[in-house]
């Protein structure tokens, strides 16, 4: 199931990244005599109120959403593994505040704190990455703390030290290379949920600028014209869904690969 | 005579809510150059505590501890993060003390970059000269730690702590969870580097036999102090306390004679538990000789014979007390 | 008199992913009644999988390929789950090395004890307590009745293995299986407990298997022994014949590698290299590689059991000029 999702995803990955050169059609090109046609051999997925090719407007939201979803992953573990690790290693007061403010990150409303900061920061790609990964930095930082601590008084860090080597090396060598699996684990989980916030945002209006196509507002768009015109909503809603599902699966397969204990 | 290694009442307490755990308690000895101390205890002696002590790797609460003419509690972070090139120290669990993100190579190489010894080239020389001292296959040297066997790990274990020269290394254990046959593979190894770098050990083992074996001067730990200390066959063929009586005479031991025993002898009592010493002797709640003065106060560690110590009330009335009290 | 339990050429495999590991090879042995087996080997010989074979104690991924292990005639192997249930705790029980992690820690021991002897029928819920007090008397737990009502973290590591004992013995079984009972112990504890199993065998008139690397244990506490090597026994016979004349190259060097307390300034001969893979056996004598006295045929056959002098049997080609060195 994993290696199945982990085939699609990686389709997708491509796909996404390939989009301004497989796309039949630009995202924003309109066709105003084809406007609002179903599927059909032209036209894949059919066309939108403006005569735009869905199945290009699809191909390039995939393509932000990836980008997003990477963006703002990257920013969260930047974040949380440095917090996490800091607190982890030092303890103390040190550990004790930040586990402190990470306890408020998990009880803020994410989505309304991301809204704060798009409209603080206006929209586009870049503060979309910074928005949704400073809301997402809490669950590594606790994970990564967690991961430090434990291995912090394992026999092979104490050999570590024996053998005389400073806390910086300890960390980089010791530490580090041995938290690796989770924190992947975590990232790759943490995909869909940024997706989720980047269409969520878009929904409202507060993601990527039009004409910029997002699935969040392809499926804005589809929502309210889905009485007349249901292929408008179907196939991004659709394709939205089997994404989120199959990086899912891959996170778990993941998971299962790089857990040395858990035998099937 | 300059002893490489002096340790003065060694103390370490673990507190327990009110009360303390008294892991190390009062523990003092001598190392010299080359030689062996075998240190023996069972679970909850202190053992491990005292060899992590020593090193500092477990701060302890008071004492002194002179290593090369050193005070090793006086020095500050980066001299003994320094000074740890000449003690060293290998463990009962060789898989856990490696790294399972470093290869073999890198882990024994590790010491040599922390201290900035040599460069790249010669590193890898050295290493590949450690791997034959210890006798793991040089193609090995890219390989993982969980690859080997517990007597190969044990062996890594052995070339990383002794790539940097040094002096003295604490055995914890260091045959305890390996199989017999590995087991003596490996305390053979431990002698022949003994006498080709003129290292110290103090080797911390429950098992007397192999102390008995590999060790010059012998310590018997009990519930955080030393009950009894001297050289090794002075030990054996005249143990004084009867802790160390009994261990010797409990011991099972291969009949030879084609004689075997069915009934061992044993040693009644329970062992109380280290936060909650009794008042007097610790020992006298398993102990075959207890009279009462072992309940008003602590012995005293006498000079009994020629570098033969112990901690007991009533050594002199031993002997054949002993061979009928002992069921 | 017919043994109470005998073994014919017992193999059992795991199925791995990285190929087929023959954990036991074909063994077979017997114990009679009142006996005491003592199967020595080191970690990879098979030991503890040939009698967890017997109980069909295995995880899923191993199969017993072949062989009978009759007890009073009844074959173990064929038995089905609901019968093998009958059959362990009340034929047949066992005690395991580490007493900490065998005992359920959110549950009284008295409990635990008494389960055995309602699963079985054996009594009711107040004979079942009496039994289950008087047996932690016997096995030497003061104030046995008040602490019957204890948890195992109440326990230390000896007393702990006391209670699995009596936990074993409540059902009154014929055949009492030890996998290394003292070696999570304490040296001066592991005497008190093999003291007990040698009351407690006599007492209830059971036949024991001891499963361990100890030499010392194994040539007191048993009448016989077998020796396995990488899923085979390559030595079987009375312990006294044993001690005095060793014959099998491993056992010799075994018995070299083991420290004996009295004996010192001898000098230490370990045995050469490792143990072997159990996924690629060598070819022919699996001790080969380690043997100082390995020929041709050794690399080419297997070496098969062969008895030589009354009972004591051992698998080698070159016993002829073993015997005579």
């Amino acid at each position: 199931m994993a290696l199945v999702s982990g085939i699609f995803v990686l389709l997708l990955v491509i796909c996404g990244f390939l989009a301004p050169v497989i796309s039949p059609y630009p995202y924003d090109e309109p066709h105003y005599e084809n406007a609002f046609q179903s599927s059909s051999w032209q036209f894949i997925m059919g066309t939108d109120d403006l005569g735009r090719d869905q199945f290009s407007r699809l191909l390039f939201s995939l393509r932000n959403a990836l980008l997003v979803a990477l963006g703002s992953q990257l920013v969260a573990l930047i974040i949380g593994v440095a917090l996490g690790a800091i607190a982890g290693f030092r303890g103390g007061w040190i550990d004790s505040a930040i586990m402190r403010i990470v306890d408020i990150m998990f009880a803020f409303p994410t989505f309304l704190f991301n809204i704060i900061l798009v409209t603080v920061l206006g929209r586009g790609l870049f503060t979309i990455f910074l928005a949704i990964g400073l809301t997402s930095w809490a669950g590594i930082a606790r994970l990564m703390r967690g991961q430090i601590m434990f291995l912090r008084s394992s026999e092979f860090v104490e050999a570590a030290r024996a053998i005389g080597a400073k806390d910086g090396h300890i960390i980089a060598k010791y530490l580090l290379p041995n938290t690796l699996g989770p924190i992947i684990v975590s990232v790759v989980f943490g995909i869909p949920g940024a997706i989720w916030q980047e269409s969520g945002l878009a929904l409202i209006g507060m993601g990527l600028n039009p004409p910029m196509p997002s699935w969040g507002n392809l499926m804005g768009a589809g929502m309210s014209m889905a009485m007349g015109f249901p292929h408008l909503l179907l196939w991004p809603a659709l394709t939205f869904a089997l994404t989120l599902l199959a990086i899912t699966f891959m996170g778990d397969g993941i998971q299962d690969a790089l857990n040395p204990r858990s035998e099937s | 005579m300059s002893e490489l290694l002096v340790v003065k009442n060694l103390k370490k307490y673990f507190p327990r809510g009110k009360k303390s755990l008294k892991a190390v308690d009062n523990v003092s000895f001598t190392l010299g150059r080359g030689q062996i101390l075998g240190l023996v205890g069972e679970s909850g002696s202190g053992k491990s505590t005292l060899g992590r002590s020593i090193l500092r790797l477990i701060e302890p609460d008071s004492g002194e501890i002179h290593f090369s003419g050193v005070d090793l509690r006086k020095l500050n972070r980066e001299e003994l993060r320094r000074m740890r090139r000449d003690m060293q120290i290998i463990f009962q669990d060789p898989l856990a003390s490696l790294n399972p993100q470093m290869s073999i190579g890198e882990a024994i190489a590790d010491p040599l970059h922390i201290h900035n010894i040599g460069n790249k080239e010669n590193r890898r020389k050295k290493v590949l000269e450690m791997l034959d001292i210890v006798g793991i296959g040089r193609n090995f040297i890219d390989s993982f730690p969980y690859e080997f066997s517990g007597g190969q790990q044990q062996r890594v274990g052995l070339a990383r702590a002794l790539i940097s020269n040094p002096k003295f290394i604490v055995c914890d254990e260091p045959v305890s969870a390996l199989d017999v046959s590995i087991q003596a593979q490996i305390i053979a190894l431990l002698l022949e580097l003994r006498e080709k770098f003129g290292l110290s050990y103090l080797f911390i083992s429950h098992d007397l036999s192999v102390v008995r074996f590999i060790s010059d001067f012998v310590a018997v730990l009990y519930l955080g102090r030393i009950v009894e200390m001297g050289p090794k066959e002075e030990i054996f063929a005249n143990p004084l306390h009867p802790y160390t009586r009994a261990m010797i005479m409990t011991a099972p031991r291969i009949p030879r004679d084609g004689n075997p025993k069915k009934k061992y002898d044993v040693l009644q009592g329970e062992i109380p538990s280290p936060v909650d010493l009794p008042q007097g002797c610790r020992f006298k709640t398993r102990c075959p000789v207890y009279s009462s003065i072992c309940d008003s106060c602590d012995p005293e560690f006498i000079e009994h014979r020629d570098g033969h110590w112990a901690a007991c009330h009533n050594i002199v009335a031993e002997q054949k007390v002993m061979a009928t009290a002992v069921r | 008199m017919a043994d109470l339990l005998t073994v014919k050429n017992l193999r059992t495999c795991f199925h791995r992913p990285d190929g087929i590991v023959n954990a036991v090879n074909g063994i077979s042995y017997s114990v009679g009644y009142g006996e005491t087996l003592g199967i020595v080997g080191e970690s990879g010989s098979g030991k503890s999988v040939s009698v967890l074979s017997l109980l069909k104690l295995l995880r899923s991924n191993a199969r017993v390929e072949s062989g009978e292990a009759l007890l009073e005639g009844k074959d173990l192997l064929k038995l089905s789950k609901e019968e093998m249930r009958k059959v362990r705790g009340k034929e047949i029980a066992m005690i395991f090395q580490n007493p900490m992690t065998c005992l359920n820690p959110t549950y009284r021991i008295g409990r635990q004890m008494i389960e055995p002897l309602l699963w079985h029928k054996e009594a009711d819920r107040t004979g079942a307590s009496s039994i289950a007090v008087k047996l932690l008397q016997q096995a030497g737990i003061p104030e046995a009745s008040s602490r019957f009502g204890d948890y195992p973290f109440q326990f230390s590591g000896g007393m702990r293995q006391r209670v699995m004992i009596a936990m074993a013995l409540t059902c009154n079984p014929k055949l009492l299986i030890a996998d290394e009972p003292t070696t999570a112990l304490d040296v001066t504890v592991r005497s008190q407990i093999l003291n007990l199993l040698q009351e407690m065998k006599a007492e209830y008139k059971m036949s024991v298997i001891i499963i361990t690397h100890d030499f010392g244990i194994a040539t007191n506490f048993c009448d016989k022994l077998i020796v396995m090597y990488a899923g085979r026994i390559v030595e079987s016979a009375p312990t006294v014949s044993f001690v005095l004349k060793p014959q099998h190259p491993y056992s010799k060097g075994l018995l070299r590698s083991t420290l004996d307390i009295d004996l010192n300034g001898e000098k230490l001969k370990p045995i050469p290299g490792n143990p072997p893979s159990l996924i690629n056996l060598p070819s022919g004598c699996a001790f080969h590689p380690r043997c100082e006295h390995c020929t041709e045929k050794c690399r080419n056959e297997i070496p098969e059991l062969k008895q030589i002098d009354d009972q004591h049997s051992v698998a080698c080609h070159m016993l002829q000029e073993i015997t005579s060195v």
